[in-house]
């Protein structure tokens, strides 16, 4: 941002009228100078209220509402106006409830440090220190991602115990079964790799022939069975048609086998009969006979031969059961051979041990070799010996397909642990270096991140530690540590030096002031860290109270010195002190905009004016028309005063001791005259293009001629500029304007042109003002560098 | 009586955000040792800036760091 132009400010505390403070932006220095409850802090709260909406001064008063008590007495909220200009910007704070608002929201950035802060980042909690800084090492979406990397690095962890524990488990249950199989092979891993290599489908293969086997056997046997079944209910049928024969054979007259067939004929003519319609006529002989008569003869002579017709029944059954019973041994035998004869097949090139054992040979069974067998007698007695054979085999099969099926199934157990305990074991490599790695990833995410914010906050201390030292040069204090709390979150420790001792909390052991300057030079570092692009606007509300005169003279030159890295450094004051430094040019007067407050009023309200440098005041005086010689003696005799009081104190030249340590202007010119003899003002010199050398020269210039003329003038300063008296009166108007002009020509010799300081800057060699080489002023009087050293 | 405040603050962080430089360093880090794969520097770099990196995503890149180690390895044995 660029420099503020103007602020306007309106009913808002202390502005009871329309207040319009105009900015020099050629300067990056305004001093607001004003004696207490002139208005200093009013400005302040309404560029805090711009730059951070912050209700300012009244923000950690208690009691106070800012709604009522923000807008000036009598006022309200809405008539509040407080406006800052920056070039084509510009923004507007408005009061809406106890809330401040800044249009547009995108606020400029001004930052203000006021005095009841001052000691606070020193004095702060850890965590509100954090607060404070935490713009500059807020990592907190690293540090997330670092938390989620290190709940990973934990469940690879987790993970890793849990595959050792499976391992374990795996290797553990192997060792048993290896035990119980009585410890085979050089050990348990080694053994079950072997058995897991086993063929199982070769197992299985055996197994499936062995059932096959079994099966094949099972059925011949019934094949067998059945046939004595059937070949015993021929045998039964035989003995049945027997028995009716000879039950036949007693039956008596007639010849019994004639009766039977007679019987049987009438039985199926009744039958005949029976269907149908007939003609009355015999159908064997066509003789003529009633139909009635005919059927009731047939069952007359059937009545008669009753016996004979049921043995003929009871034969004729028999005979049929027989006839079936043979045929059923046929079919049975049929099925026989073909049950042997897959028997017989199964022996042929038999891989099964048993089947190979027991000796069989296919020529041993002629008949069931062949496809059809010739002689079934033969074929039946080989199929029986060959069953025979078979059954005997049986349980041997059974027991050779049990011990294959365990054999299988120990094998098929066996790799599935050999496998368990191999997966884990690789399981458990890669996961150990898995874990390794994101413990490693973590701790380098970690160890970086610290050293990221420890880097800024070293580069934070030590800057604050530089400005510290600017201001109390040869003191041995400092900020020893800010470190963030690793234990902690959000927490920033911090350790001073003093005396030695570099881990002492500073609010135990400095002084105010120490404690004033050190939380200003923190707070400064912190802000100039914050503006990387020159764009903050510092606003120091009347800071320093505590600070004595010489070290507000070196905060001064500090203020100068490191304005280039702020779009503007605001101070306000009630110290007078601050604005005579800038004012008789012990600082960079020219870098400086001086604004005087003075005797505010409701009515009146803030009344501001622009403070000049009393060598331009004294100018203007010795220009006036009419020529007033007592405010120009006047004048002239105090700027004299300041800038000798200024040499003699920075080269502590001898000046005579007084009671209350102030000095006539004879006794400061006494005092300072030996250094007169000696003091050069050194100029940059520059080429005929304008141009500064490099390595630059300097052009001395002896400011003793102006201090000798000078000498004999000094009386008019009393006679002229302080009292009535006939002497005074008898002094030309001439002599009174050469004695303001040579002084004036005395703060022009010795005074920078650009920065308007008289040099003040000690370096080892030379006193220097605040413009940057090759462009600086020096002042040089030889070494060492006072005249109290050297004399 | 109120809470004392620090008056610091900033609207307009530094650019870019310390979150964002830290993010930078720890991707260059992490490649510098081996736990960034090819072509995941981006990715890995976003998330850490948005701090959405998670378990899972960890997990998987240092895998595939890790996986293209031992690949490296292998060929260079091979």
């Amino acid at each position: 941002m660029a420099r503020i132009e103007r602020l306007v400010v309106e009913n808002y505390r202390g502005s009871s009228t329309r207040l319009q403070l105009d900015f020099d932006t050629d300067k990056p220095i305004t001093l607001l100078f004003g004696e207490n409850g002139t208005g200093k802090t009013t400005i302040v709260d309404a560029l805090d209220a711009i730059g951070n909406c912050s209700k300012g001064s009244l923000e950690d008063k208690s009691s106070t509402q800012a709604r009522d008590h923000l807008p000036t007495i009598g006022k309200k909220p809405a008539d509040i106006r407080i406006e800052v200009t920056s070039g084509a910007s510009s923004w507007k704070a408005s009061l809406a409830g106890n809330n401040l608002t800044t249009n547009p929201a995108l606020r400029p950035k001004i930052r203000v440090l006021r005095r009841s802060h001052l000691q606070r980042l020193i004095e702060a909690q850890p965590a509100q220190r954090y607060e404070a800084l935490q713009h500059f090492i807020d990592v907190g979406k690293i540090e997330r991602s670092e938390n989620a990397l290190k709940e990973a690095a934990t469940s690879a962890k987790n993970d890793l115990d849990a595959a050792i524990k499976r391992r374990v488990e795996a290797d553990a249950q192997l060792q048993k079964v290896w035990e119980v199989e009585g410890k085979p092979g050089s050990n348990a891993v080694e053994w079950a790799k072997t058995v897991a290599a086993q063929d199982t489908a070769k197992l299985e293969q055996d197994v499936q022939s062995l059932r096959l086997l079994y099966s094949t056997v099972a059925k011949a046997e019934t094949a067998l069975a059945e046939l004595q079944e059937a070949q015993a209910v021929t045998t039964q049928g035989d003995a049945e048609v027997q028995k009716v024969e000879q039950e036949i054979a007693k039956l008596p007259g007639i010849d019994a086998q004639n009766a039977i067939s007679l019987a049987g004929i009438l039985q199926k003519v009744g039958q005949h009969l029976q269907a149908g319609t007939h003609t009355d006529e015999c159908p064997v002989c066509r003789q003529a006979i009633p139909l009635d008569e005919l059927k009731a003869d047939v069952q007359k002579r059937l009545s008669e031969l009753k016996q004979y017709d049921e043995l003929r029944i009871k034969r004729d059954a028999a005979a049929q059961s027989l006839q079936v019973a043979h045929q059923l041994v046929d079919g049975k035998m049929g099925a026989l051979f073909t049950a042997a004869r897959a028997l017989l097949c199964l022996t042929h090139n038999c891989v099964i041990e048993i089947v190979a054992a027991a000796g069989i040979k296919q020529v041993d069974y002629p008949e069931l070799a062949k496809q059809n067998g010739a002689i079934q007698t033969d074929e039946l007695i080989e199929s029986e010996q060959l069953i025979g054979i078979f059954s005997a085999l049986k349980q041997s099969i059974v027991d050779a397909g049990s011990a294959i099926s365990k054999q299988t199934g120990l094998v098929s157990s066996i790799r599935v642990q050999y496998e368990q305990v191999q997966e884990n074991a690789t399981a458990t490599v890669e996961l150990a270096k898995l874990q390794s790695a994101l413990n490693e990833a973590y701790n380098t995410v970690r160890l970086t991140r610290i050293e990221f914010t420890q880097k800024i906050l070293d580069q934070i201390a030590s800057e604050c530690n530089r400005l510290y030292a600017v201001i109390h040069p040869n003191e041995p204090i400092a900020i020893s540590k800010l470190a963030l709390d690793i234990g902690k979150r959000a927490s920033l420790s911090q350790a001073a030096t003093f005396q030695g001792h570099n881990d002492v909390p500073p609010q135990a052991y400095f002084s105010e002031s120490h404690l004033d300057t050190l939380g200003f030079c923190f707070w400064l570092a912190l802000v100039k860290r914050e503006s990387q692009n020159n764009d903050v606007v510092v606003v120091l509300d009347d800071v320093f109270t505590s600070v004595d005169s010489q070290h507000i003279k070196q905060i001064a030159q500090l203020l100068t010195d490191e304005s280039k890295h702020f779009a503007q450094v605001i101070i306000t004051t009630h110290q007078r002190l601050w604005r005579d430094i800038y004012r008789y040019q012990h600082g960079a007067g020219k870098l400086t905009q001086m604004i005087e407050l003075q005797g505010w009023s409701l009515s009146k309200g803030i009344s501001n004016f622009k403070t000049r440098l009393a060598v331009d005041e004294l100018i203007a005086s010795i220009a006036s028309a009419p020529f007033d010689r007592q405010v120009a003696a006047s004048k002239a005799g105090v700027l004299l005063e300041a800038i000798l009081d200024y040499l003699a104190l920075q080269y502590r030249c001898r000046v005579a001791r007084t009671h209350d340590g102030s000095y006539t202007l004879g006794e400061l010119l006494d005092g300072t005259e030996s250094l007169f003899k000696k003091l050069e003002v050194h100029r940059p010199d520059i080429d005929a293009a304008g141009q500064s050398y490099n390595p630059p020269k300097y052009v001395p210039f002896k400011s003793e001629t102006i201090t000798s003329q000078i000498r004999g003038l000094t009386f008019l300063r009393n006679q002229v500029g302080a009292h009535f008296n006939v002497s005074g009166a008898a002094v030309a108007d001439t002599d009174v304007q050469l004695f303001a002009d040579l002084t004036v020509k005395l703060a022009q010799a010795l005074s920078c042109p650009t920065c308007g300081q008289i040099p003040g800057k000690k370096t080892p060699t030379h006193f220097q003002c605040s413009c940057a080489a090759p462009k600086e002023v020096r002042l040089q009087a030889g070494t060492p560098l006072t005249i109290e050293a050297q004399e | 009586m109120n809470e004392p405040t620090i008056v610091i603050t900033a609207e307009v962080l530094p650019t870019p955000t310390p979150n964002d430089a830290l993010a930078d360093l720890v991707v260059a880090k992490l490649k510098e040792k081996g736990f960034v794969a090819d072509g995941k520097d981006a990715e890995i770099s976003a998330k850490l800036k948005a701090g959405t990196a998670n378990r899972e995503d960890w997990t998987l890149w240092i895998d595939l760091a890790q996986s293209k180690k031992q690949k490296d390895v292998e060929n260079g044995e091979n």
